[in-house]
């Protein structure tokens, strides 16, 4: 092993040429990439922490010209914010525990090729993602299981996910079947194995279905909006939803008073941005922790010695 | 590799019970699927009923093909279909590889800082909605005082498009938006799948002497093409909703004659005018192409890449 | 290492059977609606004296007002009575003055659902309401809204809702609904007593006890419609009122452009611009005015006594070509029906256009300063320049649960209501708490007022809960009918009256309206479109119908050789969705009751 490394090493100090220059390349169209991603988003940061009536007068790209926490302050002013968030943290947390569990399940034992049925049950999931009953029939179903107005509304439809499902099952496919056998030869069952093999060496896979699926709970309003008549229980994205709509409204006013009301505050475009910062912080705090299960080949090799 | 061929000509019964403890994995699933998605299927029967909640999915009248007939026969059918179509194929084939190359390359940068600001970066569109984005691009392209504009009126050009009211650049402004905003998204699988590559085997091509894109070509490539091909054939399984919102935000008189498409249409039409069979049976079309486009797609995979989803 | 594994399997179990139980077990109790609750049922008459903890309201219970003692859970689908509802309803003062005096906890619910509560109405309606819910609120201007089939199908064929006619006839408010001349005609003959219904299920809210329409009163008018820059009407000598017609119009954004004035930024002006809140087809009809001819709906009355739709006859050309020529000319905003909202507001902010489209003056960037003053109005296409108007309105909808355990004790409570007492409290809140008796009239107490100008919505919704005109909880002001402020609290709305308004910061809004002073006519009737409803033509002719406005953009920015293909094309359209049949239907109505239709020359 050692002596690998050394030649590693070797090979990197006698790059050629063409190499160094596909290395250049690759940096430039990163860069070059990511600014055409970065500069737009600054602008969203720049005006949720500029004046909204000030940025309304044009000009605000990448700094905040007249800075501000008003907006933000607008936002958590909103006592449904706090407890939105509370409500947005359990079902992200509860949500991608459950699924990762149940999926990684599932995906494990549909790898398995002689397992009778598994044709039939592959084909079926598949097929759920091409049809669907629509909106009444679904929301018939959830009243009759009693999840309407109940906070497992938020869980129990997002459990699994056919891509995720196949995501899984295929990384599971491409470690090495040898590795198996010499676990069932030590005497491991099948949760053995599952446990002890599988779940170690998917670390990528469990850590990009794990992130997908929090992204997606972290910012599903809909549930919230259509499924929860308290509107105690709605997590953050809707109630973020509901105060937008409700600054938005603005141009819809039908009574003087209504226009009394609405009239004051911050922008309703400020107060957007400021809404995005607010939602998109935290899940982006919870990247890097992920990131390093990508970063690394899985050591197969190791787990083999 | 012998005890697998044992497996596979072992009897069902003694499969069966070899196997329980995998099914007893699947319990959750199958319950899943049934409760959540099975059920609520019987609404399919919608395509073909005249919806009353007194009477019930099953107890409503029978309509027969009339959902059907309207569509086809109504004045957009053709260039609903058609567009459907184009928008799919740019958004499920043309932008497919893009985040493949971006893992690819993610993969190559040594240096890790860079490499987690820029996945960090790349992925950040995922969190923007859709009217923030529409209204940054509006801003873009505006006519006249739009930073396009002024580029091109910059190098001697007239400067004065109204690019989203010209039908030619329609595809062109939804390609790149669609791809800016997930162009990194879509690459993190991308990355995981390629974490998932035996490293041995770089090791072992690095002492062949093997370059960089012989690396790329020759194992990360092969190493992930499973993902690569259920990702392919998942896609083409959406090849006729391409979604609403994106669509209906772009959409401006000038360009709706490549705009209107059937998930735009079915929300102006179905949803908001509660005609549910009638969206439900336009649901049922998009499923069955999907259907078939999935089953053709997994054929093909099966024979190139060994992937199959079932 | 066994312990382990076992762990897992148990582990996995655990969480299988626990979901499968949540769900089969959530599902039996869900099957079961509401009728093992029936034993807790409370007789109207016994709630008085049989309720131990109406302690505090023991004696008041006596009187008139009392109904009973239990929840009444109300469904909300409006949006902005579901955006201002309290944080804690039951204990807000009005919440449980409710309480005190008529035993009724009321609860409030919410679904937003996705476009303007329409969809999560309509998914609800159809899917069937949870069966906690005893009545539910929603949009409804009059019979033409979307809300309407949809409230129709679920009274008529799917018999949701309970028959409240036998308890109207007795009421104390609602039995002015029998009154001829109370209900506007189409809330009256289309939503509340209808020939195919064999009952009273729908009811429309928000109708005035007098009707007001035409009287203009500075303090309550908003003035919608292009706005120019005062500046620049000083400096070419204009007097916006002047401004007329369509040749005058044009006339003048030729001599804007002329003069060339510049924005803050240093930009050239363009005369005219989009709406205040970005690029719409809707300012047309105030900035082309005299050249909107089917000003019903996309249909009209020609002189020849046919009925068209506006892309049938010529006059569609006068339209485009003159929105052409101000576009090629440079006269208008290129992006005039399709600029984002925020763009917008930046290029007024910086006074990029000399007109805007469409604003009204209870907008900041009209009040805050003295920039911008109203412009025209401009001549519709009779001639004149008043404002129509379709006479007594209502808007919002009360319906009450099939399934609601004793719908005569709903039907009470929201009659109640209604009623002086119920309005006085809806309205302004709790005597002592948010208002006080000054000459037998509610006034506002200084604390609330001050709220009510600071625009500090939250605090009057969660400290009173009542809806003070709509600026706090707006469900108390979309629930009531029959109002007559100005009769019973000597005011148009709560806190309009008394005190010096000048520092008020619409004091210019009010100066607007009693500067540029408008006229109302009267043009009764629904929209053509209302009357589509149950044709064979229906589907296609709608789809139609909403393909028009792009279709008219389109030729609006055609090529010159394309103009006339488009329109054709989308008259050959019509032809083909049955547009006959509906011309027919049209003038039949018409001719039985010229005031269905409002239409006008």
């Amino acid at each position: 092993m050692s002596k690998m490394r050394h030649l590693h090493t070797g090979i990197k100090v006698k790059r050629s040429l063409g190499e160094r220059i596909i290395q250049v390349i690759i940096y430039l169209v990163l860069i070059a990439v990511c600014l055409l991603i970065v500069l737009p988003c600054l602008n969203v940061v720049a005006l949720a922490f500029n004046d909204g009536k000030d940025a309304a007068r044009g000009g605000v790209y990448f700094w905040p010209r007249m800075f501000t926490l008003e907006n933000f302050q607008e936002v958590f002013k909103n006592k449904g914010i706090v407890r939105g968030y509370g409500i947005t943290i359990a079902r992200t947390v509860i949500g991608t525990f459950m699924s990762l569990l149940l999926l990684s399940l599932a995906a494990f034992a549909l790898k398995e090729k002689q397992l009778p049925g598994r044709t039939f049950i592959n084909f079926m999931i598949t097929f759920t993602m091409l049809f669907g009953g629509g909106t009444v029939p679904t929301y018939i179903q959830y009243r009759r299981l009693g999840l309407l107005n109940n906070f497992w509304v938020y869980v129990i439809p997002g459990l699994f996910s056919v891509t995720y499902l196949m995501m899984m099952r295929t990384f599971f496919e491409g470690i090495p079947d040898s590795l198996e056998e010499s676990a069932k030869l030590d005497g491991c069952g099948y949760f053995g194995i599952y446990a002890r093999i599988m779940m170690p060496l998917s670390k990528p896979v469990i850590a990009v279905v794990g992130l997908y699926t929090a992204v997606g709970h972290w910012n599903d309003w809909f549930s919230g909006a259509f499924y929860m008549m308290d509107t105690k229980k709605w997590p953050v994205q809707t109630v973020l939803q509901q105060m937008l709509n409700k600054a938005m409204s603005q141009q819809q006013i039908t009574s003087v008073a209504q226009a009394i009301a609405s009239a004051g505050g911050v922008t309703s475009n400020a107060l957007k941005m400021a809404a995005v910062v607010v939602t998109t912080v935290p899940i982006l705090c919870v990247y890097p922790f992920i990131q390093k299960y990508f970063a690394q080949g899985t050591m197969i090799g190791a787990v083999k010695g | 590799m012998k005890s697998s061929v044992k497996a596979q000509k072992a009897p069902i019964g003694k499969r069966l019970v070899k196997f329980w403890p995998l099914y007893v994995m699947l319990v959750p699933c199958i319950i899943y699927y049934i409760l959540i998605k099975y059920v609520p299927m019987a609404g399919l029967l919608l395509a073909f009923k005249d919806y009353s909640y007194k009477k019930g999915i099953f107890g409503s009248p029978w309509v027969g093909w009339r959902y059907f007939e309207t569509f086809f026969t109504s004045y957009d059918c053709l260039r609903l279909i058609k567009n459907t179509l184009v928008v799919g194929l740019i958004k499920c084939i043309l932008e497919f590889p893009f985040a493949i190359i971006l893992a690819l390359m993610l993969n190559e940068v040594r240096n890790m800082k860079f490499k987690k600001i820029t996945q960090t970066i790349t992925y950040l569109p995922h969190f923007l909605s859709t009217v923030i984005i529409i209204t940054m691009l509006q801003r873009i392209l505006a006519p006249g005082e739009g930073l396009l504009n002024q580029i091109i009126a910059q190098m001697g050009g007239s400067g004065d498009t109204f690019f989203l009211m010209e039908t030619k650049y329609f595809y062109q402004i939804l390609f790149s938006m669609d791809l800016w905003r997930n162009i990194g998204w879509d690459s993190i699988i991308y990355l995981a799948a390629i974490a998932g590559v035996d490293s041995s085997l770089y090791e072992a091509a690095e002492m062949d002497g093997c370059g960089k894109l012989k690396r790329m070509w020759h194992i990360t490539l092969p190493g992930i093409r499973g993902t690569i091909g259920l990702l392919f054939i998942m896609g083409i399984g959406g090849l006729l909703s391409s979604g609403f919102e994106q669509i209906y935000l772009l959409r401006t008189p000038g360009n709706m004659d490549l705009a209107d498409t059937l998930d735009v249409y079915v929300v102006r039409i179905g949803l908001l005018g509660g005609q549910f069979g009638y969206a439900t049976a336009i649901g049922l079309i998009q499923g069955l192409v999907g259907l078939v486009m999935v089953v053709t797609a997994n054929k093909i995979c099966k024979k190139m890449t060994e992937v199959s989803l079932w | 290492m066994k312990k382990q594994i076992l762990k897992r399997v148990f582990s996995t179990l655990l969480v299988g059977t626990m979901v499968a139980g949540l769900l089969t077990g959530c599902g039996d109790g869900g099957d079961k609606p509401s009728d093992n609750s029936t034993p807790q049922q409370s007789n109207t008459g016994s709630g008085q004296t049989g309720s131990g903890q109406e302690n505090q309201g023991g004696d008041e219970a006596q009187n008139d007002e009392w109904i009973a003692d239990r929840e009444i859970v109300v469904q909300i689908f409006v949006s902005d009575a579901g955006n201002a509802l309290p944080e804690d309803q039951e204990s807000t003062p009005v919440f449980q003055e409710i309480k005190r005096r008529t035993g009724i906890s009321l609860k409030l619910q919410f679904t937003p659902g996705q476009n303007g509560s329409l969809d999560a109405l309509t998914t609800q309606l159809n899917a069937g309401l949870d069966p906690s819910v005893d009545a539910l609120i929603c949009y409804l201007n009059n019979s033409t809204r979307p809300e309407f089939p949809v409230l129709l199908k679920a009274a008529k064929v799917d018999e949701m809702f309970a028959d409240v006619s036998e308890y109207m006839k007795n009421s104390k408010v609602y039995s002015k609904y029998y009154e001829e001349g109370f209900l506007p005609n189409d809330s009256y003959k289309n939503i509340v007593f209808r020939e195919d219904l064999d009952g009273v299920y729908l009811l429309h809210l928000n109708v005035d006890e007098v009707d007001r329409s035409m009287i203009y009163d500075p303090n309550e008018e908003y003035l919608g419609g292009p706005y120019i820059q005062k500046k620049i009407a000083d400096e070419l000598n204009i007097d916006p009122k002047s401004i007329r017609t369509p040749e005058e119009f044009y006339d003048l954004l030729v001599k804007i452009k002329e003069h060339g004035f510049k924005d803050d930024n240093g930009q050239d002006i363009i005369p005219l611009g989009p709406k205040f809140w970005g690029g719409s087809f809707d300012a047309l009809s105030w900035d082309m005015r005299g050249l909107k001819w089917g000003v019903s709906d996309f249909y009209n009355m020609d002189t020849d006594g046919q009925i068209y739709h506006e892309a049938e006859t010529d006059h569609i050309y006068d339209l485009i070509n003159y929105v052409r020529k101000l576009l090629n000319e440079g006269l208008m905003d290129k992006e005039y029906f399709d600029m984002s909202e925020e763009r917008a507001g930046e290029k007024y902010w910086s006074h990029s256009y000399a007109i805007m489209g469409d604003v009204h003056n209870y907008v900041d960037i009209i009040y805050s300063s003295e920039d911008w003053v109203p412009l025209g109005p401009l001549n519709d296409i009779s001639g004149d320049n008043k404002m129509v108007t379709t006479g007594k309105g209502g808007s919002c909808c009360l319906a009450i649960m099939d399934q609601a355990e004793n719908p005569e004790e709903v039907f009470k409570f929201f009659d109640w209501l209604c009623t002086y007492e119920g309005q006085l409290l809806c309205q302004y809140g709790v005597e002592g708490v948010s208002y006080t008796m000054v000459d037998g009239q509610p006034r506002l107490t200084d604390e609330v007022k001050a709220k009510l100008n600071e625009g500090d919505e939250d605090w009057l919704i969660n400290n009173v809960g009542a809806a003070f005109g709509g600026s706090g909880a707006y469900f108390f002001e979309c629930v009531l009918t029959n109002k007559n402020n100005i009769d019973n609290f000597g005011e148009t709305r709560p806190g309009a009256s008394g005190g010096d308004d000048s520092e008020n910061i619409f004091a210019r809004s009010v100066r607007i309206a009693e500067e540029y002073p408008r006229e109302y006519k009267l043009v009764e009737g629904l929209s053509a479109t209302a009357y589509l409803t149950g044709l064979s033509c229906e589907a296609a002719l709608k789809e139609a119908h909403d393909a028009w406005k792009e279709e008219l953009v389109k030729a609006f920015y055609a090529n010159e050789s394309d103009v006339e293909s488009i329109i054709n094309a989308f008259r050959d359209r019509l032809k083909r969705a049955g547009i006959d049949e509906f011309k027919e239907e049209l003038m039949r109505i018409y001719n039985e009751d010229p005031t269905a239709i409002n239409f006008y020359n």
